[in-house]
């Protein structure tokens, strides 16, 4: 045991080291961005004497290894810095955002695999079947349809024709309260409140746009699954398994699913990184509240500080998301455990 | 001889593709009878394998079974229902394969893994199958069986897993036990050890043994009797002494002194190369007929009907059967 202590100790180090990696990464190529954040928000008119004295002011007259320094100097204080196109603190402004992509990720997620794995696996099992080949059409409409166009004919079909989902402006309609905040996703607390009037308002607005992100995600996620789950149905161990008597079932989902699991873990690893990440589009076209509309104002405003908090947020993601699959490896396999 | 266990009548096997059937057995008979230990030798490709998994029932989805039966106990094996093979897999006819590493879950202990298979046959507790997993795994002469049995396969070494296996295999005292080439990829003296292993089994429980393998030492020294394959044909069967001492087949023959023997000189030179086997597989009479240099003209369109020279000494091979009628 004392192996798999080191071995977490190991990974948990090298997690830090990352961490520090993607700082210093993030700082550097913010400073690559071609604008003056100082010229931009003093705005068009401002003279040349009003973009110095903003320039002092946000400290980018000093050397970039002072600016460096200063900034991880705020890092540790957990200050993220202000935003300069808002004048509010970056950590408020995404502490507030968070939970809405949360919120929209998880749901995706949840859908994608407990769609795309058993999808998979059936596929791999039945393999060229006709169950086979509708999969297989699914996971490539999957994988070439565009985001944008999926989100706005669903929008077209599920809100504008068939009247299922809520319009596509936010978590909530206007006039509804956030229900008190708890997790911040409203479908939990409004249920932890017993508000049920939120839970189906928050629910109408979620299923549509968390659908659509899981469509294409469940893409990868299907094939994964296929294929380790078919290499697996051919290994020998399996083969030794049927030669003793062990029912299709546990075959299928005991020797097999954990056998498989591995390199389908590392795709769900990286299908909720981009979830938190990269669903850019279906919150702009659902209004949703999130990280990632926050992101891309800022990208476009040159808004240095809350940039570099939403790359290195959604780095931290990525790398404990790393961290956390490698746990589990290493709690199913024990070549990795023992070694 | 007491009643065969197992009888093969006119097994035919077929690999289907796309635009071409190809009978890879076609129509093979043996019995195997109670504790006796049967070599089943052949070049690669000649069935001998798929002979085995016909009778386990694990052939790959692409190959399939188009004739004959196998009958085990006044059954069918191949009229059984999946649940019904299910009950007899592992529990009256067992098999052990080649790569024994690769043949254990890599993420069971292997005590688990034997205990499952006691589990699945016999009514135990869970706890009782694992002092029993100890039990085989010491029966099969694997040393501290008690910590050997938590450990993981890839802690194993080759002979240890084909150990394992073997114990996994006897968990429920199985009539059967195919062996197919359970010692490739083993050290030579790892090898001595497993056949010396089987052989002590055999007797000890008295499980009949198919044995699959190439390798003619091998056969002199573990099996009573022997069958050789080509091309999915079976060409002779016959006690291990008769087919050293008095081969019928001239496929048998060619077989034979292709084996290196330091007291002879080598006979490879004048033994003409063997073609590939698949060129074969379309004919409808014997398959060794365009390589034997006894070809008869019949040899070419119709299958050789058994020649018995002696009890329990067949051949398929119209130089005897003709001749004798």
């Amino acid at each position: 045991m004392s192996n798999f202590f080191n071995f977490i100790l190991r990974r948990f180090l090298l997690t830090i080291i990352a961490v520090f990696g993607v700082i210093i990464l993030v700082f550097l190529l913010t400073r690559l961005l071609p604008n003056n954040p100082a010229a931009l928000r003093a705005g068009p008119l401002a003279d040349a004497e009003l973009i110095k004295q903003y320039e002092r002011e946000m400290g980018l007259d000093k050397p970039l290894i002072v600016q460096f320094g200063t900034y991880t100097g705020q890092l540790m204080r957990g200050d993220l810095g202000d935003s300069w196109r808002t004048s509010q603190p970056v950590r408020e402004e995404l502490g507030i955002r968070i939970p809405a992509t949360l919120e929209l990720a998880l749901s995706a997620f949840i859908i994608a695999l407990f769609f795309g794995v058993p999808l998979g696996i059936i596929a791999a099992f039945y393999s060229d079947s006709w169950i086979d080949q509708i999969v297989r059409v699914f996971a490539t409409l999957g994988a070439s349809l565009a985001l944008f166009w999926l989100a706005l004919v669903g929008v077209y079909i599920f809100y504008y024709l068939l009247h299922w989902a809520a319009a596509p402006v936010g978590r909530l309609t206007i006039g509804i309260n956030e229900p008190p905040e708890i997790t911040g996703l409203f479908l939990i607390d409004s249920l932890l409140a017993g508000d049920i009037e939120t839970f189906k308002d928050a629910f109408n607005h979620l299923w549509l746009p968390a659908c659509t992100l899981a469509f294409i995600v469940s893409a990868p996620i299907i094939k994964i699954s296929r294929s380790s789950m078919k290499d697996v149905l051919n290994a020998d161990y399996i083969r030794t398994a049927k030669a003793i008597g062990v029912p299709p079932t546990k075959l299928l989902f005991k020797d097999g699913l954990l056998n498989a699991f591995i390199p389908i873990l590392t795709m769900l690893g990286i299908v909720f990184g981009y979830l938190m990440g990269g669903n850019l589009i279906v919150e702009q076209v659902f209004a949703w509240p999130g990280i990632g509309q926050y992101a891309w104002k800022a990208l476009s405003t040159n808004d240095f500080n809350a940039v570099q908090s939403f790359v290195l947020l959604i780095a931290v993601v990525y790398v404990s998301l790393n961290f956390i699959i490698d746990l589990i490896y290493a709690l199913i396999n024990p070549q990795i455990r023992l070694e | 001889m007491s009643a065969p266990i197992i009888r093969v009548e006119e097994l035919t096997v077929s690999l289907n593709t796309d635009d071409h059937q190809r009978n890879i057995i076609d129509s093979i008979s043996f019995d195997m009878f109670p504790k006796e230990i049967m070599g089943l030798v052949g070049e690669s490709g000649s069935g001998k394998t798929m002979t085995a998994l016909s009778i386990m029932q694990l052939l790959p989805k692409t190959i399939k079974i188009c004739g004959g039966s196998i009958w085990y106990e006044d059954k069918d094996l191949l009229k059984m229902t999946s649940r019904e093979i299910r009950t007899i897999r592992g529990n009256k006819i067992a098999m052990i394969f080649q790569n024994p590493r690769m043949a254990l879950n890599p993420l069971m202990r292997v005590g688990d893994q034997i205990a499952r298979a006691v589990c699945l046959h016999c009514e135990v507790s869970s706890e009782k199958s694992k002092s029993m997993a100890v039990e085989l795994m010491s029966q099969v002469g694997i040393p501290d069986a008690e910590s050997r049995a938590r450990s993981y396969p890839h802690q194993l070494s080759g002979g240890m897993a084909q150990r394992v296996l073997i114990a996994m295999m006897l968990a429920c005292k199985p009539k059967l036990l195919i062996a197919d080439e359970p010692t490739t990829g083993l050290d030579v003296t790892i090898q001595a050890q497993i056949f010396k292993l089987i052989k002590e089994i055999q007797s000890e429980i008295g499980v009949a043994v198919l044995l699959i393998t190439h390798d003619f030492g091998v056969v002199s020294e573990v099996c009573d009797r022997v069958g050789v394959m080509y091309a999915g044909q079976i060409m002779e069967i016959s006690s291990v002494i008769d087919v050293f001492t008095n081969p019928k087949h001239p496929y048998t023959q060619r077989l034979l002194k292709s084996i290196l023997r330091v007291d002879r000189k080598s006979d490879l030179d004048t033994n003409k190369a063997l073609s590939p086997i698949s060129a074969v597989f379309d004919s409808p009479g014997c398959r060794f007929a365009s390589q034997c240099d006894c070809v008869r003209p019949e040899c070419l369109w119709e299958r050789p009907k058994i020649y018995t020279d002696s009890p329990g000494h067949s051949v398929y091979c119209f130089n005897y059967s003709r001749d004798n009628k």
